[in-house]
């Protein structure tokens, strides 16, 4: 599986980038580039095991896992779960559930201004509507955001069902079918 | 995100996935990360990750890491392009890992000559950084200097890799072949 993206430099040229399934070379990147970086500035990490992620993906069909590659380089990371996850609605829809969803650090403005590349996760959550539609669940997606990311899903006009008291007092966010 | 415009671009061009392509979607899209501070992330069981990650003390690395990542970017860019020249077919994803890795191992311990051309090529970087026609010279070694770095176990290791995932394939479908036809 392969999309071609585009993405914009903090400069603002754009450059072609690919979106596929998640590899080994993919982790490598995270465990070389970006956990290094976590480590080095003391910054626990458990809460990101992508190399459990990426084997499961690679098990179990039920779950999916993807990477942003532009430049060389791994930008952003999807993990998702196709299968078992319920709307929040009481219909109980079927809907892709994001398991995580990530940027490079060098892709964060807190961490780097301007930000290497802009646009990842928003081209990671299309494409997760997209997963959603070839399925069959028309383009239903829910997320649990973390701290500090909601405003990115509410500039995503992704409709908010509040704190979550079973997972974490995270905001869960949740697509609908796709109307016109 | 809205519906709205997801729906007119299902009609247009049936695949919601063209508007990754789109100009002004991009430009939208890198607008709204922006004014978000690049947070994008989700998931559970990262909430400390997500409250810790922002520490001042990340500053101390960040100079070190962006440096390590822009360098890796050059050489893993061209290294594809010379990769895909050689026409390995289904043995690339795994040549391609492993070369990635050798290089990685080098840059850990570069020579005198692979640390000059490092600076020179990051140097030439930032000043055409806005000017994307820029003729690079410097870049346009990034072949020659890969080729410098690969010694000959490399050369071996990749063989063997490539070797190995060809093998490994063709006894697969030998495999998944016998149980069809035992099926049958």
């Amino acid at each position: 599986m392969q999309e071609s993206i585009q993405l914009a430099t903090g400069a603002g040229r754009l450059v072609e980038g690919q979106l596929c399934s998640m590899g080994t070379r993919h982790l490598i990147d995270y465990q070389q580039l970006w956990q290094p970086m976590l480590i080095e500035a003391q910054q626990p990490d458990e809460g990101w095991p992508w190399e459990y992620k990426l084997r499961r993906a690679q098990q179990e069909e039920r779950f999916e896992a993807y990477a942003i590659e532009v430049e060389g380089l791994t930008q952003g990371m999807l993990y998702i779960e196709t299968q078992w996850h319920r709307s929040g609605l009481p219909q109980r829809y079927p809907l892709i559930y994001v398991q995580a969803i990530a940027s490079a650090p060098w892709n964060r403005t807190e961490i780097e201004d301007p930000p290497y590349f802009a646009g990842v996760g928003r081209a990671l959550l299309l494409f997760a509507r997209k997963r959603s539609a070839q399925i069959g669940y028309q383009g239903r997606v829910g997320l649990h955001a973390l701290p500090g990311s909601e405003g990115f899903y509410y500039r995503n006009a992704m409709p908010d069902y509040g704190a979550d008291s079973e997972k974490e007092e995270l905001i869960y966010f949740e697509y609908g079918s796709m109307q016109p | 995100m809205d519906d709205q415009t997801l729906a007119r671009q299902l009609a247009k061009t049936g695949d919601i996935m063209d508007l990754a392509r789109d100009e002004s979607w991009v430009r939208e899209s890198a607008r709204i990360e922006d004014e978000c501070g690049g947070r994008i992330e989700a998931g559970l069981g990262m909430k400390a990750y997500a409250q810790a990650k922002y520490d001042d003390s990340i500053c101390r690395v960040r100079l070190d890491l962006r440096r390590q990542m822009r360098i890796q970017s050059i050489l893993f860019v061209e290294l594809k392009q010379w990769m895909t020249e050689w026409d390995i077919g289904i043995a690339f994803e795994n040549t391609y890992t492993e070369a990635r890795a050798l290089i990685r191992a080098h840059l850990k311990q570069p020579t005198t000559e692979l640390t000059a051309w490092i600076e020179a090529v990051l140097r030439e970087d930032d000043s055409a950084q806005h000017i994307s026609e820029e003729p690079k010279p410097v870049r346009s070694q990034t072949r020659a200097q890969l080729l410098a770095i690969m010694t000959d176990e490399d050369w071996e290791t990749l063989a063997q890799v490539a070797a190995n995932a060809i093998s490994e394939s063709i006894l697969r479908i030998g495999k998944v072949e016998k149980k069809v036809s035992v099926a049958a």
